[in-house]
């Protein structure tokens, strides 16, 4: 067990892969950048055991993508685009973590939102696809594992592959992504299954929600005695070897997403690392490219996790919880197992039906003049 | 339903009861007091729903013998809350509290007691500490946790998590250290919390900044208004006065501090509360984490571990040291070296 070590959140730039032919380029060039801003680390801090990058960060992200093209852009995991990650892990004895949209043969038709962690042998440590989002929400168009719950706990060798968790010498390791942060039961279940230190591979846009993804991530650390290392993106951009597309007329909503006229800080990055107290001890406040740099004391979290006072996470009652949790159902599993997402607005459904139930069942009460057979919301902005 | 009206935090100081001779007068000065200050937030502020802090009527006292503690517990509904409920009857208004309470038909046990008092003047809601000090050795006290089946044989499942629907909104409680625990407030939410009243109590420490961020999660989460009302100031043989932080704070729906006390004395935290705004975000797709939480997912897998079992007897130190040595042994905790 190494006791005390640097980790870093990799605040990056994200490159978009918007049209299809540009994805060798791009991805590599994300690469690269992101590699050179990691050897920066190790020259000006001194080596890091720990390296965390953002969501999506290989290929960017765009929620209007047709399935069909989303398969052909993912990425494998581990693949040839994760090779040069995987290397860097192995030439500085070093783990790290990011996320990417990945696709798998495996489940033809969907991809997936995912997460890898490569090790100090280069080997692949870790792979974990993002279980809260789109199924429910209805701004994408990627499967989650449990979309489709009985065959992925099938194909992946039981349940507890939703949730994996992996023990190295720098602690209990284990990966979400981004909005995954907002349900305090995520990271209780990670740490049932032991995880000590979370990677939150993120990409959390400025909106009036900033303060309370911030607010979460301090509160999930707290309430679970755990490192939590949030990367975010810095910035985002539409470009390709250098080219940078700002002919605006005629584009597209889907150009528009991909940071052509986009504002290219429209992250508000903030990435940061929470210790088990729930306190920040490394931060990048801004946007931009930049590095969260903090001390993991993996000695100090295992101490705190033995001592009596005010430890949550052993004085939690589960047994009474999980029974009322069956009872509720809020939002079930399998919805995607018959058919994977075809187009993003789907999903939706899913969450309308479950509010429907729950202002029928009381759970909710009805604003007034609410008609429950009217739908009248909006669809609204999403990142 | 009222759409919009004010709710009370009466950040009340407190008289401990330091001797055992002295407790029905402290208890009688401390419900004077306390509906003396909060007379003027029901009458000239026209407070609806006010709330106060966690032993409210009968102070803490470490020194206290568990005979002692016993003797100091009122029985929910009793005289105490008859008084409570005069005044609540009075201004038909809804009044919040917890005290230290015996159950007359189950005298080996007593319990950290949340209750809401209504305009009827009765006791309308009785809530027990699930998660008290108990089981770091700081309180002789019970959870109906650590009797769960002779508890829930007695009083049933649904007795655990009670929520009151009042025209303010449907009411529920969390006591002090329960807030820390998101499985409560999310379980509340789904039997239909919109406002959860805190009465708590809070001492300066290291850990202030990470109680302020775990009740606005608390609220975030939940799409509900969480109201904590601490205590001003405590007066007893042992206790620094002051030695409570008192900020006594209503957050918002949306995870926002609406009005927050800065710090410590004798205060009344007066702040709006919008029904009708919560319940409409209630109704809105994007980013519903009650109706998105993925409960059957988690419902399996929190029955496959267990962290602080059921059913301990009343819970002491040993309670949370042997969960502690149990988690290390199944590896769920890696242990110091």
């Amino acid at each position: 067990m190494i006791e005390k070590y640097t980790a870093v959140a990799v605040q990056t730039i994200i490159r978009h892969v918007r049209e299809p032919e540009w994805r060798e380029a791009v991805v590599r060039e994300n690469v690269n950048r992101y590699l050179s801003l990691m050897d920066y680390v190790s020259c000006r801090w001194g080596q890091a055991k720990l390296y965390v990058l953002p969501e999506f960060s290989l290929t960017g992200v765009e929620h209007v993508r047709s399935v069909e093209e989303w398969t052909q852009i993912a990425i494998r995991i581990p693949g040839p685009e994760l090779e040069p990650i995987a290397n860097f892990a192995k030439h500085n004895k070093a783990y790290v973590a990011g996320g990417t949209m990945e696709f798998d043969p495996a489940y033809p038709g969907r991809w997936f939102n995912s997460a890898y962690l490569f090790g100090p042998t280069g080997e692949l440590e870790l792979r974990y696809r993002k279980v809260n989002g789109a199924d429910v929400q209805g701004h994408a168009t990627y499967s989650t594992p449990t979309g489709l719950y009985d065959l992925y706990v099938k194909n992946e060798g039981g349940e507890n592959a939703v949730f994996p968790v992996v023990d190295t010498e720098i602690g209990r390791l284990a990966l979400i992504n981004c909005y995954d942060i907002n349900f305090p039961e995520m990271p209780r279940t990670f740490a049932q299954y032991g995880a000590e230190i979370l990677l939150h591979c993120t990409g959390e846009p400025y909106s009036p929600h900033r303060d309370s993804w911030e607010m979460s991530r301090r509160t999930r650390a707290y309430e679970n005695s755990m490192y939590v290392i949030s990367s975010n993106h810095g910035g985002y951009v539409a470009q390709v070897a250098g080219e940078v597309f700002t002919d605006s007329p005629g584009l597209n909503f889907q150009q528009r997403r991909s940071g052509e006229i986009a504002p290219m800080h429209r992250s508000h990055g903030g990435s940061e690392i929470v210790d088990f107290n729930g306190k920040i001890v490394g931060q990048a406040p801004n946007p931009g490219e930049a590095l969260a740099i903090g001390s993991i004391d993996l000695k100090a979290l295992r101490e705190r996790r033995a001592e009596v006072r005010g430890n949550i996470l052993a004085q939690s009652r589960t047994e009474i919880y999980a029974k009322e949790y069956a009872r509720n159902q809020g939002t079930g599993i399998n919805h995607w197992l018959d058919k994977p997402i075809a187009h993003k607005s789907e999903a939706r459904q899913n969450t309308e039906a479950v509010i429907d139930r729950y202002l029928k069942d009381g759970v909710y009460a009805a604003p007034e003049g609410y008609d429950l057979e009217i739908d009248t919301e909006q669809p609204t902005a999403l990142t | 339903m009222v759409k919009k009206y004010q709710l009370a935090c009466i950040q009340a100081s407190i008289e401990v009861i330091d001797d055992l001779a002295d407790r029905d007068a402290v208890i009688a000065r401390n419900v004077e007091r306390g509906l003396n200050i909060a007379e003027s937030a029901v009458v000239r502020d026209e407070a609806k729903v006010i709330v106060f802090p966690e032993a409210w009527l009968q102070g803490f006292n470490h020194t206290r013998s568990t005979t002692d503690w016993q003797n100091i517990c009122i029985e929910i509904p009793g005289p105490e809350t008859a008084k409570i409920g005069e005044f609540a009857k009075q201004h038909q208004i809804y009044v919040a509290a917890a005290a230290f309470e015996r159950d007359p038909g189950w005298p080996e046990v007593w319990f950290t007691t949340g209750f809401i008092v209504g305009p009827s003047g009765d006791v309308e809601l009785r809530y027990r500490k699930i998660h008290d000090h108990n089981v770091e050795g700081l309180i002789p006290s019970t959870s109906p946790a650590d009797v769960h089946s002779a508890y829930t044989k007695r009083y049933g499942e649904e007795s655990l998590f009670p929520v009151l629907d009042t025209p303010y909104g449907r009411l529920a409680m969390m006591i002090e250290h329960d807030m820390n625990f998101f499985e409560l407030s999310r379980v509340l939410t789904f039997h239909g919390a919109e406002i959860i009243l805190h009465p708590t109590a809070e001492d300066n420490g290291p850990m202030v900044q990470a109680l302020n961020q775990a009740r606005r999660s608390r609220a975030y989460e939940n799409f509900i208004y969480l109201a904590s009302a601490n205590a001003g100031s405590i007066a007893g043989k042992y206790t620094a006065a002051q030695a409570t932080r008192g900020g006594s704070t209503v957050i918002n729906y949306l995870g926002n501090v609406e009005s927050t006390i800065e710090g410590a004395g004798e205060s009344v935290l007066l702040t709006a509360i919008d029904l009708d705004r919560l319940r409409k975000r209630r109704t809105e797709v994007f980013m519903n984490y009650p109706a998105q939480v993925k409960s059957e997912l988690f419902g399996r897998e929190f029955s496959k571990q267990t962290f602080m079992k059921l059913d301990t007897g009343s819970g002491t130190r040993e309670t949370t040291q042997d969960t502690i040595e149990r988690l290390q042994e199944e590896g769920v905790f890696a242990p110091p070296q």
